[in-house]
């Protein structure tokens, strides 16, 4: 997460402190330079600090605390690196020297402070960097689930096996960078456990036979509807009446009283549920709901379990297993076949139902108390609504259950592990070696082999069953190195990856999982680091829909879309966001784009600006394109023309993005421009000093966020970097921490007027821009190669899982003269990025 | 060979030379209000840092808690007078909360800072602050953390702990439960399944390391230091193993007195508090909270009022009265438990000198139902200072917590919604 995405207040100090990190390799070289240069520069410093430092701080006085004699360029070391700081932090802050001594004059300051950040800049990418070699990583957290998804051929989400892992370390915005991932204990331990959980619960199951469940009455609901619902229905209905997971939960998950227990064996279940839309033709004030009546109500089915937490409350594992539509007029049964796993219960909800059922009956209470006849004041009662209301809700009057059902030819966790016969004991080694490969991604060598068989030996002699040791094998095997790291065990003295290799990494690129046949196929004949076929594979890959988990992936790093909804906007304010899940809207409009310019092959820069977008409903009412009026959630999305006038196109315009560079809260031209500048141009500013005095937030509302910045930009040591990171977000300023348009901002306490937005701004080069528009046509006609040459080092660096260095420029730069030669089509940036040396190197 | 395996070895070897679990002296000691605890459970070290956090659902009458004098001087308030005798070992807070909204569904957040529905992505949850500590020291003892509370009442059972992926804690619900988990053996079934489990992992684990050793040989120069975290990483898991598979065959603690019966949430307080007690002294956790509120029923004092209805007082003097009462009865117990830990010795001092002490409420107000203005006393594990102390500007109850956090050697520096430390 952006530390930096915080409450306006600590923004720009946090802003400060996290973009040093980022800083390293993308930046222009030139100060690496001859050591004439490199004595002339210290010899600079030396006479700086000579004049004003030295006094105090030199190795013998300890008074000073620190000592700045044995400071030498370049800068050789961490603590050198953290003296260097200490001083920039200082002199920008003005607080030393000490107001009694002499003091630089402005441009001083300004000329060293630039001066030791570069020097920064460059020392870190020197010690931060890893040999231009990508170190031995881990799946991810997401890898690692895909990879046992496809060893059982079947989904594993129902098991929540990673849910209690520690996250990931993000690097620049990236999870998969193998010199940053960690591996733990508390990991190791985690991975034992979920091998554990797996293996035992999907190939240990006991022979249970289909059984039948028939539910009807008794349906007990959540503690304060519980009374209502005896006293007028004897629990006859189970009713659903919010959507899941709201501030005051009452109504958003339904379960089935009599079998909290859940089913006896994981497994595949037929579930009928007897149900009816009720009222969603209310004649009440739709805004009490603030849902979209003109939407037929949907019910799905998640799974619940008693023993994680509360059965009405949002539970950690809670993969939507099915999803209808219900009936207005009359109740019909409505079918599902779910995957539950031993102990989970069923458990319905109404994913676009009432914001919150709580304040709606309140409200509703209140507003119709005349016509429901209430004498004293009803609060949350419900009774009334129930019998002579018309609530909106889903009810429910009978569930039928039906499972496991049989898969006579064996389970398909069976058949994947152990082979179409299922496990045969005279074949156990086989078998397990034939595993074992799979989950390797290589041949076996005999050491793997030995291994397995002597655990399997181990645990027949220490008395278990010959399925029970070769699935205690199995245990063993996901919890192998060989499983959990890409060990990319190409020589030393080969710079290219070896074909094992090479099928693994970009398998994980493009699917986010183990290599399929084909690729194994031509990885065993050797034939993988042939150009023409690699070629080949890269665009076989990326033409199967498989390939959306690198575009959502990708674009999760590349525009951090990751942290949307760790932000989250105030439920007051931006309630459709809640109400109407924009988040997933949201990440789904900008995989449609890039999709649709992968497969088109389309110019990048339709990123920085388009006439088109791709909307849903949702979005379209949110951007209030004349599409609302038109479309029904069930058309998905769709490629959508825009005009000027509406003020969208590229991803400046997308929700996804304004929300993420957003904090939820507030707007900041600062937080908005140091996301241009780091994620869309490659160009982070330095990082400010730590203890720099926040921006505050105005309460009052009277001045804007740019009055405020313009007293800070006054500072001759702000505006170095203020002045090249507030006009990348001033455009912005358009747009709410949603994505909504706005022109001016909220309404200020008492009678002030309401301020209006500024969006005009001038680039430190000169340019001028007046509003979003223009900025974005300045953005392509002045720093288009900044952008693509970002892109192509971000699309590297997510593949290859190592951060591009100073000797990666050349052959990025050729890339981008190959892009650029064909019209700058992202589907020729992928394949040119994908079959380059530098991603096919170790 | 590679350095780093035979150095892994080397301490492996050592460490099993050494698996014999100390026995505590002072833990020894047989000072549980003349019961003895002969052959008490052994632990790790004395003078340990130990976390106890009791939360109450309902609030706590401001009025007649929080005194008007700051500092040491500060008055005895009506809520005070139980606290009298362990003045000098607390510190009353006002003015710590959340920033949070949200009435009952919020009082969930008391020891996280974080709403539950906004926990998904946030990179610790909502997780509370005892299970983040447990999860740093849990390793030492029997349990990492115990968590007594109800499964009723208007929350639907405790909410009071939360892990990191957002999972509620579920709780021990009486003292006849709490009391088989600190002194019943399980069954030998229940151990040979343990043994097993651990068995294997014990297999799993020589195999990683064996294939480890293969990979090293094969592996880029670049990779090593990878590979070394991750043996790191397996060393810790040997680790864990060991102490896990030490307490199978560990004897429980001798109990001190018959399997108590449950009775009610109202008379089985003190029980409870006897039972943490304990639970601390024999280092069989170091880590508890406790709630109340759920199934606390104004009943068993002889007030025939549901709690949650007396709490929506809109200041009818004799619903006031009736919660100072079950207020006052809660405090006296707490006050109680205070007294109980520090006559029981540890090290050079006493359980109080190593147990921090919290007692408060994630809601301020129940009439208005407002979660600001929090009633926080924190006590012993260096909180004593008998003071008290009333921010006029919100200060993060996370700060507070963060610095719990600290006390512990825990290297953090953030929890929840922290902005720094603060006590």
């Amino acid at each position: 997460m952006n530390t930096w995405l915080r409450p306006l207040g600590a923004q720009l100090m946090l802003l400060h402190s996290k973009i040093l990190i980022a800083t390293a390799t993308c930046l222009l070289m030139a100060w690496m330079g001859s050591n004439a240069a490199c004595e002339e520069r210290t010899e600079t410093l030396s006479k700086f600090l000579k004049a004003y430092c030295i006094d105090c701080h030199n190795q013998q006085d300890t008074q000073g605390e620190r000592e700045f004699e044995s400071l030498r360029l370049p800068l050789d070391s961490e603590a050198s690196l953290i003296t260097a700081d200490e001083i920039v932090d200082q002199l920008t802050l003005r607080q030393m020297p000490p107001p009694d001594s002499d003091q630089p004059t402005t441009e001083e300051r300004v000329a060293i402070v630039e001066f030791l950040r570069a020097d920064m800049r460059d020392a870190r990418s020197r010690l931060q960097s890893t040999g231009g070699r990508t170190v031995m990583r881990r799946l991810t957290n997401r890898e690692y689930e895909n990879t046992l998804a496809t060893l059982f051929s079947r989904r594993v989400d129902t098991l929540g096996l990673t849910t209690e892992f520690p996250s990931e370390t993000v690097s620049r915005n990236i999870e998969r960078i193998g010199s940053e991932m960690i591996t733990s204990g508390v990991l190791l331990d985690q991975y034992f456990g979920a091998a554990n959980r797996l293996v035992e619960l999907r190939l240990n199951k006991p022979e249970t036979p289909p059984k039948d469940w028939h539910f009807q009455g008794h349906f007990v609901q959540y503690e304060e509807l519980s009374g209502p619902h005896k006293s007028v229905f004897n629990y006859r209905y189970l009713c659903l009446y919010e959507q899941p997971n709201t501030d005051t939960r009452q109504g958003g998950y339904g379960h089935i009283e009599d079998f909290l227990k859940g089913v006896p064996v994981s497994g595949l279940y037929d579930i009928e549920v007897h149900a009816q839309a009720m009222h969603r033709d209310t004649h009440y004030d739709p805004k009490i709901f603030r849902i979209d009546f003109s939407e037929p109500f949907q019910l799905a089915v998640v799974p619940g379990d008693i023993k994680r937490g509360h059965i009405h409350y949002p539970q950690s594992i809670e993969p939507i297993l099915g999803q209808a539509v219900v009936p207005d007029k009359e109740a019909e049964w409505i079918p599902f076949r779910v995957w539950l796993e031993e102990g989970q219960t069923p458990r319905f909800i109404f994913p676009n139902g009432p914001y919150e059922s709580r304040a709606s009956v309140l409200e509703t209470n209140k507003k119709y108390k005349e016509e429901l006849k209430v004498e004293k004041d009803p609060g949350v009662s419900r009774a009334k609504l129930l019998t002579d209301g018309a609530l909106p809700h889903i009810r429910i009057d009978e569930v039928k259950i039906r499972g496991p059902l049989p898969e006579p030819s064996g389970t398909a966790e069976e058949i994947a592990v152990f082979g179409p016969n299922g496990f045969q004991s005279e074949q156990a080694i086989e078998q397990l070696c034939a595993f074992a490969e799979r989950a390797f991604r290589r041949p076996i060598q005999q050491p793997d082999r030995s291994r397995i068989e002597k655990i399997y030996r181990k645990r027949i002699d220490e008395g278990t069953s010959e399925r029970q040791a070769a699935l205690d094998a199995i245990k063993m095997i996901l919890c192998s190195p060989s499983f959990l790291y890409l060990c990319e065990r190409t020589p030393e003295e080969e710079p290219k990856l070896r074909p094992y290799d090479l099928a693994s990494r970009l398998s994980y690129t493009l699917w986010g999982v183990s290599p399929d046949d084909a690729l194994m196929q031509s990885a065993t004949a050797g034939q993988l680091a042939e150009p023409a076929l690699f070629k080949e594979h890269v665009l076989r890959m990326l033409a199967d829909a498989r390939s959306d988990e690198f575009v959502r992936r990708f674009l999760d790093s590349w525009l951090n879309l990751r942290v949307i909804g760790s932000l989250p906007p105030p439920r007051q304010t931006a309630n459709e966001y809640y109400s109407e899940d924009l988040a997933t809207s949201m990440k789904e409009e900008a995989k449609y784009f890039f999709r649709h310019l992968l497969d088109s092959n389309g110019p990048v820069t339709d990123f920085i600006d388009s006439d088109y977008t791709f909307v849903d409903k949702k979005l379209a009412k949110l951007y209030k394109l004349p599409q609302k009026d038109t479309m029904r959630l069930a058309d998905g999305f769709q490629k959508t023309p825009l005009t000027e006038r509406n003020r969208r196109g590229g991803v400046l315009g997308m929700a996804g993005v304004l929300t993420a560079s957003a904090n939820g809260v507030d707007t900041s031209p600062v937080t908005r421009g140091v996301w241009v500048l780091e994620n869309l141009l490659g160009t982070p500013p330095p990082p400010p000093p730590d203890e720099v005095p926040a921006i505050e937030s105005d309460v009052s509302g009277a001045t804007t966020i740019r009055d405020r910045l313009d007293k800070h930009r006054a500072d001759a040591t702000c505006i170095v970097c203020h002045r090249k990171i507030d006009p990348m977000g001033f455009a912005l300023e358009n747009f709410d921490p949603i994505g909504r348009f706005r022109d001016q901002y909220g309404k200020p306490k008492g009678d002030k007027p309401t301020p209006k937005i500024d969006p005009s701004g001038t680039f430190p080069s000169g340019e001028k821009y007046a509003d979003f528009s223009q900025f974005k046509q300045l953005l392509i006609d002045t720093r288009s190669d900044f952008f693509v040459r970002h892109m192509i080092e971000t699309l590297l660096s997510y593949g290859t899982g190592r951060h591009m260095e100073h000797n990666d420029r050349s052959e990025i730069e050729e890339i981008m003269q190959r892009v650029k030669e064909d019209a700058l089509g992202l589907r020729t940036m992928v394949v040119e990025v994908l079959t380059s040396e530098i991603f096919r190197s170790r | 060979m590679n350095p780093f395996l035979s150095r892994r070895r080397f301490v492996l070897k050592s460490a099993a030379g050494a698996l014999a679990i100390p026995v505590l002296p002072s833990l020894a000691d047989d000072d549980i209000g003349k019961r003895s605890v002969a052959g008490i459970a052994p632990g790790a070290g004395v003078s340990a840092r130990r976390f106890v956090a009791i939360g109450n659902l309902l609030g706590f009458q401001r009025k007649q808690l929080f005194p008007e004098a700051v500092g040491k001087d500060f008055e005895t308030t009506k809520l005070l007078e139980p606290l009298e005798s362990v003045r000098d070992r607390m510190t009353l807070y006002r003015g710590l909360n959340h920033g949070l909204k949200g009435g009952h569904f919020a009082v969930h957040t008391f020891l996280s800072g974080v709403l539950h529905h906004e926990a998904k992505n946030r990179p610790d949850g909502n997780v509370t602050v005892d299970q983040f500590i447990a999860d740093a020291v849990g390793g030492q003892t029997r349990f990492a953390s115990l968590t007594v509370g109800s499964e009723d009442g208007i929350h639907g059972g405790c909410q009071l702990a939360w892990t990191r992926s957002g999972i509620r804690v579920a709780p021990i619900t009486g003292p006849g439960a709490l009391f088989e988990k600190l002194f019943i053996e399980d069954s030998l079934g229940q151990r040979e399944k343990q043994k097993i489990a651990n068995g294997l992992q014990a297999s799993i684990l020589d195999s990683m390391v064996d294939e480890a050793r293969t990979l090293s040989s094969q592996i880029n120069r670049e990779d090593n230091a990878k590979l070394d975290q991750y043996l790191c990483s397996v060393r810790d898991v040997e680790k864990r193993l060991q102490a896990k598979s030490q307490w199978v065959d560990h004897p429980k603690p001798k109990a001190p007195m018959d399997r108590p019966a449950d009775r009610n949430t109202v008379h089985d307080l003190p029980l409870l508090y006897e039972l943490i007690a304990l639970a601390l002294q024999t280092d069989s956790t170091r880590v508890a909270t406790l709630e109340i509120g759920g199934s606390f029923l104004p009943q068993d004092l002889g007030i025939d009022k549901s709690y949650h209805g007396l709490s929506h007082h809109g200041n009818d003097q004799q619903a006031i009265d009736e919660l100072i009462k079950l207020e006052h009865y809660q405090i006296e117990h707490f006050s109680k438990f205070l007294m109980r830990l520090s006559e029981i010795n540890d090290g050079d001092g006493s359980l109080l000198n190593s147990t921090a002490v919290l007692f408060g409420s994630g809601i301020a107000d129940a009439n208005s139902h407002t979660n600001d203005d929090l009633p926080i006393i924190m006590a012993g594990g260096g909180y004593g200072r008998g003071e008290f102390k009333h921010m006029t500007e919100r200060v993060p109850l996370c700060n507070l917590y963060l610095d719990i956090i600290q006390r512990f050697g825990i290297p953090a520096d953030s929890f929840g919604t922290s902005t720094g430390t603060f006590s």
